[in-house]
Order: C-alpha cells, then sequence, then structure tokens
C-alpha cells in the first residue's frame, strides 16, 4: 500500500517510489532538445552524453543540459564541456527545435536553434 | 480471516521463495556489473549537480568518490552472496540496503530513471524474508514444506507489481488525457 499510496499522496517523482510520469505527457510533432555542441574549424559536432556530463546515460546528459540552462549556469556547463573536449575552438550549450518526424525522414537540421552560452577560444 | 488476509498470507513451498532471490539477486547483480561504468562515473560527478532524491534526500554535497566505489564492489559481492543463498541473515538485507543506496545515489544527479524501481523494492522483500531455507550452497536442512512465511514474500511482490502498472497507467491518463494511445 506504502507503493501505491505514498507517492501519490507526495505527487513526487523518486526513488524507489515512484509516480511513473514518464512517456505520459501528450507529445506535438516537434521536439525541443537542450543539448551542447563543439565547433571544430567552423563545423558543427554532436558530442557524447560523456563529453557533454561525464555520465553515459542520455537523459541525464539532457537534464543536466536543462538544469543549467534553467539556474543561469550554462556558462559554467560549457567551461566544464570544454575541459573535456579536445581541440574544439568553440563549446555552445543550446536548445534545438526539431519536427521529429522529418527527423526520422532523415531532414537533421534544427527548426530553430538557441544559443545560452558559447565558450572556447575564438570567444575568449 | 479475511479473503484480502487469505490471498496475501497464502501458504507457499521455500524453493517458490528461493528461486525468485536468485532470479532478482542475480539480475541485480549482473544489472550493477553490466552498468559499472556509469556507476563509477556516477561517483565523481560535481557536487554541483547532486540533487539527492529517496534515501538520499538530504545529501547536500558528494561523498567521497572512493567511499562510494568501495560501497558499489561491495555490494556486487553481496549480491553474489545473495544469489547462491550465503548467510542470507545478514546478506539479503545488506545488500537490498546497499542496492537501495548505490542506486539511489545514481539517479540522485537531476533526473530519476525507472529502470531500478521494481528491483529494488524487490530485493527489499526477499532480503528480510526467509528467502534462502531452501536452494543454498549452505546446504542446511533445507525446508520442504508449504509456509505463510514464503508465501507471504511473492504475494507482497505480486502486489508491488501491480501497484507499479497501475500507477503508470493512472499517469497516462492524468498527464494525457482518455484519448492517448499507449506507446
Amino acid at each position: 500500500m506504502v507503493v501505491g499510496i505514498v507517492p501519490v499522496a507526495l505527487d513526487r517523482d523518486s526513488f524507489p517510489l515512484s509516480t511513473y510520469p514518464m512517456f505520459s505527457s501528450r507529445r506535438s510533432t516537434t521536439e525541443t532538445v537542450d543539448t551542447a555542441v563543439a565547433i571544430f574549424d567552423g563545423s558543427i559536432e554532436r558530442l557524447t552524453p560523456l563529453q557533454i556530463a561525464g555520465t553515459d546515460e542520455v537523459i541525464i546528459a539532457a537534464r543536466t543540459v536543462s538544469i543549467a540552462i534553467e539556474s543561469g549556469t550554462a556558462d559554467d556547463l560549457c567551461r566544464e564541456i570544454l575541459d573535456r573536449v579536445d581541440g574544439a575552438d568553440r563549446v555552445e550549450v543550446i536548445t534545438e527545435r526539431f519536427d521529429a518526424l522529418r527527423w526520422y525522414e532523415g531532414d537533421r537540421e534544427p527548426l530553430q536553434r538557441t544559443v545560452h552560452a558559447s565558450c572556447g577560444s575564438d570567444t575568449r | 480471516m479475511n479473503t484480502v488476509d487469505t490471498w496475501l498470507m497464502r501458504p507457499a513451498p521455500a524453493t517458490r521463495l528461493a528461486t525468485l532471490r536468485i532470479l532478482c539477486a542475480a539480475y541485480a547483480t549482473i544489472f550493477l556489473v553490466a552498468r559499472l561504468p556509469s556507476f563509477w562515473r556516477g561517483t565523481t560527478l560535481p557536487s554541483s549537480r547532486l540533487d539527492g532524491v529517496g534515501v538520499l534526500w538530504f545529501l547536500e554535497s558528494r561523498p567521497s568518490p572512493g567511499l562510494m566505489q568501495v560501497l558499489i564492489v561491495i555490494v556486487v559481492l553481496l549480491g553474489c552472496m545473495v544469489t547462491v543463498g550465503l548467510r542470507h541473515r545478514w546478506t539479503g538485507p545488506l545488500f537490498a540496503i546497499g542496492f537501495l543506496i548505490v542506486s539511489t545515489y545514481r539517479l540522485s544527479f537531476g533526473h530519476v530513471i525507472h529502470t531500478e524501481h521494481l528491483i529494488a523494492i524487490y530485493l527489499l522483500i526477499i532480503g528480510f524474508s526467509s528467502a534462502a531455507d531452501a536452494r543454498t550452497i549452505e546446504n542446511r536442512n533445507p525446508s520442504t514444506g508449504a509456509h505463510a512465511r514464503y508465501g507471504t514474500p511473492v504475494q507482497l511482490m505480486v502486489v508491488v507489481l501491480v501497484l507499479t502498472y497501475v500507477l503508470a497507467g493512472w499517469a497516462k491518463l492524468r498527464h494525457g488525457g482518455n484519448g492517448l494511445v499507449v506507446r
């Protein structure tokens, strides 16, 4: 009973008691993603969760970026990532909005890109 | 005894609970080993990202990485001992609590993933029950009769499983509405 009642009463996702909110919200065909990219000689390179947040968990890495943006510490995270990416001219902490259907058809260009923080040799 | 009590206190053979012990402990131990890089790296993530959840809600700064790494190794060893039914009276609760702590710590960095919830609760039920009265390498006069002390933990696991899916279904209806197609 505790397993069922406590999470509902508190309305909080935790561990090991949870309200299991994942995948439960309605989705539109556009998806917003908080992430970080590196720029090498003018070309953008996608980074791994390990480079972004020091973890191999994709969702935790994405959430790390979101929290940094929400809390106004995107600059700190940007420098942290720059230290983990060898040879990058610049790192950007960004929010991108994609058309999910077009993305799966191969069109990986974002509909919109917002840069929250930029750091690196060409911004110093 | 009412119907609920009769259902919950249903007798079962010791081998049934022991089999569940082996399956759950082996799964959790293999999971820990397979995800060891993730658990290991989690110990070195910066304190600034720490956001304690569950039993570690009070954490405000990161414990020593060495301490957490030693704990992870101990929990893996305990998992092996529980799987083979060695000193279950001690290893059962310690493994359940240890798994809960290392899993909670890994999920205390901003986002809760839902892969370990059920197994963590199962291990707590198994760890604090007589789950090593059969199928153990200690080979102490294995219990053969059916008893509620072997059946009740199994029934509790069933209740936990059903409640989990009820909550997940309720969340989908609550956040997505009645017309939501399950994806």
